[in-house]
């Protein structure tokens, strides 16, 4: 008899203080599950788990089940959620930091975008720390580029087309109305209806966005030129995290870390496989001409330091660092 | 999408007739109560079938079934992604090689527009339904063992086109399992991503209904792509407990009831903790 009431109490003790010790950190976002982000992000969950003997467990709430990235923000506030994986850009009003680089017409390619995050990516996050927010992780979702109904090689293709941008997105708000014209702001949610009933006809995403979303079944042209680059993060609630013993809080760094460093490669060659889908599904790549465009871009930057909209200075320091880099390139090719 | 689309190809075996085979050897694998029976017996009836497809290569009578058993297989039997795909390839040349031969113009615009493909649909009546509903079959299938290839991916909007095709004749076609794939493709994406897994519901409920509920896995779809989408535990868990406590025998269902039943019981096990 003794001897099953000491298993009881012993049983007790040992639920009790597992209990005492384990953390778990709710995370949620509007990545769909089974698609690459889940995947890694739950890879990591179970090397968090491992690593931690079980100390600390990552619970997501993929597919938009929380709410849209302003939704997910206000429910880490209420204590409701600790974290999200969201779009750099969703914190945007919170820290503009988080905007680098995704500013139009920046980079070229992803080896330049690989250049400056080893110097700016430790800013953002001390730049999001200061605001309560850890970033556990940050990766490139690929470059956006301007798709539509019809080819938009220079200024005055864009006039009189309908052309969505993000709820919210001050940056693509400013660039097309200096083009002209007047951008209609919605959620994604509404974007695949808005192209098949005609309301919206020009789009600004990544390859494998236009085809994940179905949205390449309502476009003919891609504007072959990067506009921006999409960057997707994991954030979470400074005061949650700390509850998570320091130790542990090393291991769920890195586990996240890594897996957000497999998705810019897992991005990248998706990214490259879904440029050739499209061109095989008969989207037709058009080289834009003259840098009309860029001008736009440029004027609308002007605007927006104005507004605050971005960190200009920080943002004219990685312009120098890219140029470096390029002329050092150029300097390499001529020797 | 995990294997879905593969796992209900199974389904589509029972409607094909296998020409001058015994026709009631596919019956009767359809209504097999051992799942493992099939398994190991299946292969010799596939490789059969490639003998006759070699012999008459372009006689739908076997194209059709064999297209059939290699989708059914690559989604349930088989163990490795490689093999997976390599049955999933076989069954859509099949059922391509069928489809050209017999609706050569509509064969020509697969690669082409969701507008064209419709155009040839509209010449299209209810005699071409089993061979555009095994080449739909056979590309969900398709496009699931290659998911990771976004021009595989890229096609899924003009699979669903076919199956609407299929459904505007008949809606209940293959004793709902046309609708059970289209709840499946309905519900690959979440409402905040432009999703509409409204229909995938009606497409579900439409699939329980065409069957008078005998459809099992179609209850288990409905469980483990819509019910988890939208974080509805309530309507996951009573699913799988109608399904576990279902008898499995229904002409046509019973080899697919056994395997949806063994499904439902690791989703409800799982259940606590996706929904906490």
């Amino acid at each position: 008899m003794n001897f099953f009431k000491t298993l009881i109490v012993s049983s007790v003790i040992a639920f009790t203080s597992s209990q005492a010790l384990a953390a778990t950190l709710k995370i949620a976002t509007v990545v769909p599950n089974g698609s690459s982000w889940m995947k890694e992000m739950k890879a990591a969950a179970k090397e968090v788990k491992a690593k931690t003997d079980g100390r600390v467990k990552i619970k997501y709430y993929p597919g938009g089940v929380m709410g849209s990235d302003k939704t997910v923000l206000r429910k880490m506030r209420s204590g409701q959620l600790h974290g999200g994986a969201i779009s750099a850009g969703a914190l945007a009003h919170i820290y503009n930091g988080v905007q680098l680089y995704s500013l139009p017409f920046t980079f070229n390619n992803l080896d330049e975008v690989r250049h400056v995050r080893k110097t700016f990516d430790p800013i953002i996050s001390q730049g999001l720390a200061d605001k309560g927010f850890q970033l556990l992780g940050l990766s490139e979702g690929g470059f956006a580029y301007l798709m539509s109904n019809k080819a938009i090689t220079n200024a005055s293709d864009i006039q009189g087309q309908k052309v969505w941008i993000p709820e919210g997105d001050l940056i693509g708000n400013e660039i097309f109305t200096v083009a002209g014209i007047r951008p209609i702001a919605s959620p994604v949610s509404n974007v695949y209806t808005g192209l098949q009933t005609g309301l919206l006809d020009t789009v600004t995403i990544n390859p494998a966005g236009a085809i994940a979303l179905q949205w390449h079944t309502k476009i003919q042209h891609l504007s072959d030129e990067p506009l921006l680059l999409i960057m997707g993060m994991l954030v979470v609630d400074k005061k949650a995290f700390k509850k998570v013993k320091a130790d542990d809080q090393v291991i769920v760094k890195q586990a996240i870390a890594a897996a957000f460093k497999r998705l810019d490669s897992i991005n990248e060659k998706g990214n490259i496989g879904a440029r050739a889908a499209l061109q095989k599904n008969g989207v037709i790549f058009d080289k834009p001409s003259g840098s009309e465009l860029r001008e736009i871009a440029r004027q609308a930057l002007e605007n927006l330091k104005k507004v605050d909209a971005y960190p200009a200075e920080t943002y004219q320091e990685m312009q120098q660092v890219l140029e470096n880099y390029r002329k050092g390139l150029q300097h390499a090719a001529t020797q | 999408m995990t294997r879905l689309l593969i796992i209900i190809a199974i389904l589509a075996v029972q409607a094909c007739s296998i020409g001058n085979l015994p026709s009631n050897l596919s019956r009767s694998m359809m209504n097999q109560e051992d799942p493992e029976l099939v398994r190991t017996a299946a292969p010799a009836y596939l490789l059969m079938l490639d003998a006759l497809v070699a012999t008459y290569p372009d006689d739908e009578t076997f194209l059709i079934p064999a297209a059939k058993l290699y989708g059914a297989y690559a989604g349930i039997f088989s163990n490795n992604e490689a093999q997976t795909r390599r049955m999933a390839n076989r069954s859509k040349e099949y059922a391509l090689r069928a489809l050209c031969e017999e609706e050569e113009d509509l064969c020509e615009v697969l690669d082409h527009s969701i507008e064209e493909i419709l155009v040839e649909l509209d010449d299209l009546d209810e005699d071409e339904l089993n061979i555009v509903y095994t080449f739909a079959s056979s590309w969900a299938s398709w496009i699931q063992a290659n998911s990771s290839d976004w021009d595989a991916v890229a096609q899924l909007p003009k699979v669903k086109v076919l199956f609407k095709w299929v459904l505007s004749y008949d809606m209940d076609y293959d004793k709902g399992t046309a609708q059970a794939y289209m709840g499946v493709l309905e519900s690959q994406l979440p409402p905040s991503l432009g999703g509409r897994p409204d229909l995938a519901k009606m497409h579900f409920e439409n699939a329980i209904r065409a069957s008078n509920g005998r459809h099992l896995m179609a209850k288990v779809l409905y469980a483990q792509q819509y019910a988890r989408l939208l974080y509805e535990q309530e309507l996951h868990d009573r699913l799988l407990n109608e399904v576990i406590q279902a008898d499995p025998i229904a002409e046509g269902l019973t080899l697919i009831n056994q395997l949806a039943k063994q499904q439902a019981e690791v989703l409800l096990a799982e259940s606590a903790e996706y929904f906490e």
